[in-house]
């Protein structure tokens, strides 16, 4: 990351930087994440799981439909840097219901973490749906 | 599919009917003067109700007559509640084991609907309505099971019990404690504009 203070990387006469230390901190400002972004990247985290799918269409979040291919629904609760997560997806059947969800928590509590930061507590999941296959995974000939 | 209060109606039934039978058997008694050595008024010569113009023209026997008829209602309402058809679902199933880390949820007729579906794939079948009772740990699975003429009715179940039921299980993720199949033959078919090959 660029420092503003030191004039770049290894800049004049300036003593070194400490690129973690509590002096050079102060000075590289806030990285502020809004609720949305943690929102999108829980979401697209569960939707890397091939047996997890969402909701996409519908107009103005009305007439929402079951795509296995679309971004499960995430809302997140912020309190300091600990998320809660709540998420509602649809899980391919016949896979264990309980393995697939125990899957997705263990894979957002992991990669939220790792991506954004925030800590991740609790996660509520709700299962919506129950689909058949990915309609990638067909062709269709006319 | 549903529950129907045939139980209690007929626990009903049996004890208005044994009422009714002491009454007569009590009445026939009282008239033909076997009991008259019990008590005078059940004398064949007597008149039981003489004194009930007494009774009837108490102060507090029309309030009386009130609670009785309100007790009535209320008993006829509560027998005519218990005649809707139930349907006895399972409720909201939770796949969590520890609450701490978060809850899963799932209603249980996501679970049905997707069986059901599943059903209807099989040769032969027109329509499928599945039903989950119970609980996440010991669940029940109804099906009722629309076929064509041309089905073999034995098969069918076969191939629910082999290719249906072991995915329910899967994804359910516990066995079923009990399964009822319920199959309706009719002259209805069911077209697809697609069909999966591979």
């Amino acid at each position: 990351m660029f420092d503003a203070s030191t004039g770049g990387p290894g800049g004049g006469e300036h003593p070194p930087r400490e690129p973690d230390g509590p002096a050079s901190s102060s000075h590289r400002g806030h990285l502020v994440l809004a609720e949305k972004v943690v929102e999108k990247i829980a979401a697209q985290c569960a939707s890397e799981i091939t047996e997890v799918g969402g909701t996409g269409g519908g107009f103005l979040g009305m007439g929402r439909q079951n795509d296995p291919e679309a971004r499960p629904k995430v809302s997140v609760e912020l309190t300091g840097a600990i998320a809660t997560l709540s998420i509602e997806l649809g899980v391919r059947y016949p896979a264990s219901i309980a393995r697939v969800t125990q899957q997705v928590r263990e894979e957002l509590g992991r990669r939220v973490t790792e991506l954004a930061g925030v800590q991740v507590r609790q996660i509520d999941i709700r299962v919506g749906y129950l689909h058949g296959g990915s309609p990638a995974e067909e062709r269709t000939l006319l | 599919m549903r529950i129907l209060a045939g139980g209690l109606n007929r626990a009903w039934l049996t004890v208005i009917g044994l009422v009714l039978l002491v009454l007569g058997v009590g009445w026939l008694l009282a008239a033909s003067g076997l009991l008259a050595s019990l008590h005078p008024a059940l004398d064949q010569e007597a008149a039981p109700m003489r004194g009930a113009s007494g009774v009837l023209d108490q102060p507090w026997m029309p309030a009386a007559m009130i609670v009785v008829a309100a007790l009535l209602i209320l008993a006829g309402l509560s027998w005519l509640v218990r005649q809707i058809p139930r349907k006895r679902q399972a409720p909201t199933l939770r796949f969590h084991e520890d609450a701490r880390q978060g809850v899963t949820l799932m209603e249980a007729p996501v679970f049905s609907d997707a069986v059901a579906h599943d059903v209807e794939e099989l040769e032969h079948v027109t329509a499928a309505r599945a039903l989950l009772r119970g609980s996440r740990s010991e669940p029940e699975l109804v099906l009722r099971v629309a076929v064509n003429e041309r089905a073999d009715a034995q098969e069918v179940v076969d191939a629910i019990s082999e290719r249906i039921l072991p995915r329910a299980v899967e994804a359910l993720g516990v066995p079923f404690t009990d399964v009822g199949i319920e199959i309706v033959v009719t002259r209805q078919s069911r077209k697809s504009d697609r069909v999966r090959v591979q």
